[in-house]
């Protein structure tokens, strides 16, 4: 028997072996490890689509989407959500520059949703929502009442938006601002991220 | 009518105006059960974090800890009202609901711990030594039968 003919072949043999037995090893170091540590927030229509968002509003009327969120901050993370209502007149919160520099709407928050997401989980909350609002005798404004969320009624006394004759709408911002706890602060801050619905308050 | 009745309806009255209003919870006991329970949550979300980050199964942890800040929201909305009551009861309900939370959240952290370790030594420490002792097994193997069949060759190449 010329045992350097099996050379090549226990080579192999052995190589195969090794490589299955380190699979498990393998299988983490040869990950490629996480780079992007960012946490999502979308807003999703009445058919769990991006379309078919309200925008002509009735009074009274109820309307749902989804709002949701998702965690790749690579642990396990306290979101509130903050809800905030606005005309063309109030603040809203900043769009452009590094995230980090952005700003919330210095509007009061009318209410908060809290949201607690495990790494690389979604989470997502149907939200069904109407306005009770009237129109001023002089047909300029809408006047507000209030603002019912998922069976929550929300104080809107003294929120009003006029009449844009540019844009013919009268126009209302319903915002959801995404801020994060932060346990070394023990302080909720802005995580820079928000997501809205445009409207308009129609007469009927 | 009798002399007692008068004292008696009068009693009743007074005690059915100034029992509620003694029973009603202020603006501070909501505002103090308000920040219990606040304080509840966080504590609970850092346990439930810590077991999250060891690896543990949280969601059903999650789920119950969600409640609590929802309850905890409404709290809040109860209290912006000036809804004391409902502010205080909401509180205390969110906190409440929590109890035992952090026990709970330890145990699946040291159950993940311990599983976490049992992985490592058997994915890590195994399969590197694993590998290891193929390799070198191999190399041993190969010098043996070289040692053992080669030089038969050579004895039976030399009487040919």
């Amino acid at each position: 028997m010329n045992l350097s003919e099996y050379k090549v072949l226990f080579i192999v043999v052995t190589a195969v072996v090794a490589l299955f037995v380190a699979s498990p090893v393998l299988n983490r170091v040869l990950v490629y490890p996480r780079t992007g540590f960012f946490s999502e927030m979308w807003l999703l229509g009445p058919s769990h689509k991006a379309e078919g968002y309200p925008y002509n509003i009735s009074r009274v009327q109820n309307y749902t989407v989804f709002l949701g969120i998702g965690n790749q901050l690579g642990y396990c993370a306290y979101y509130v959500v903050e809800v905030k209502f606005r005309n063309e007149t109030q603040s809203a919160p900043t769009s452009f520059g590094p995230i980090e520099n952005r700003t919330p709407s210095s509007i009061p928050s009318l209410f908060n949703i809290s949201a607690f997401v495990a790494d690389e989980q979604d989470w997502e909350l149907p939200l069904a929502f109407s306005f009770d609002y009237e129109v001023s005798l002089d047909r300029s404004q809408v006047l507000f009442h209030n603002l019912t969320l998922n069976n929550e009624i929300l104080g809107l006394e003294g929120y009003s938006t006029a009449w844009n004759g540019t844009r013919t709408v009268f126009f209302g911002n319903l915002m959801f601002e995404l801020w994060i706890y932060d346990a070394q602060a023990t302080a909720l801050s802005y995580h820079g991220r928000f997501v809205d619905l445009k409207f308009n308050m129609t007469t009927y | 009518m009798k002399v007692w009745v008068v004292p008696f309806c009068v009693s009743l009255l007074l005690i059915l105006f100034f029992v509620p209003a003694c029973l009603a919870v202020d603006e501070g006991q909501a505002r103090s059960a308000m920040v219990e329970a606040d304080q509840t949550v966080k504590d609970c979300y850092l346990a439930v974090a810590a077991a999250d980050k060891a690896g543990g199964n949280v969601s059903g942890r999650l789920s119950v800890l969600q409640d609590a800040g929802m309850l905890l929201s409404r709290a809040n909305l109860a209290f912006e009202k000036g809804d004391f009551d409902s502010a205080y009861s909401l509180a205390v309900q969110s906190k409440a609901s929590l109890d035992g939370f952090v026990a709970e959240a330890n145990s699946v952290k040291d159950a993940a711990e311990q599983s976490g370790f049992v992985d490592f030594m058997i994915n890590i420490v195994g399969s590197s030594a694993g590998t290891v002792a193929v390799v070198v097994g191999g190399f041993a193997v190969w010098f043996w039968l070289n040692r053992r069949y080669g030089k038969v060759e050579h004895v039976e190449q030399d009487e040919s």
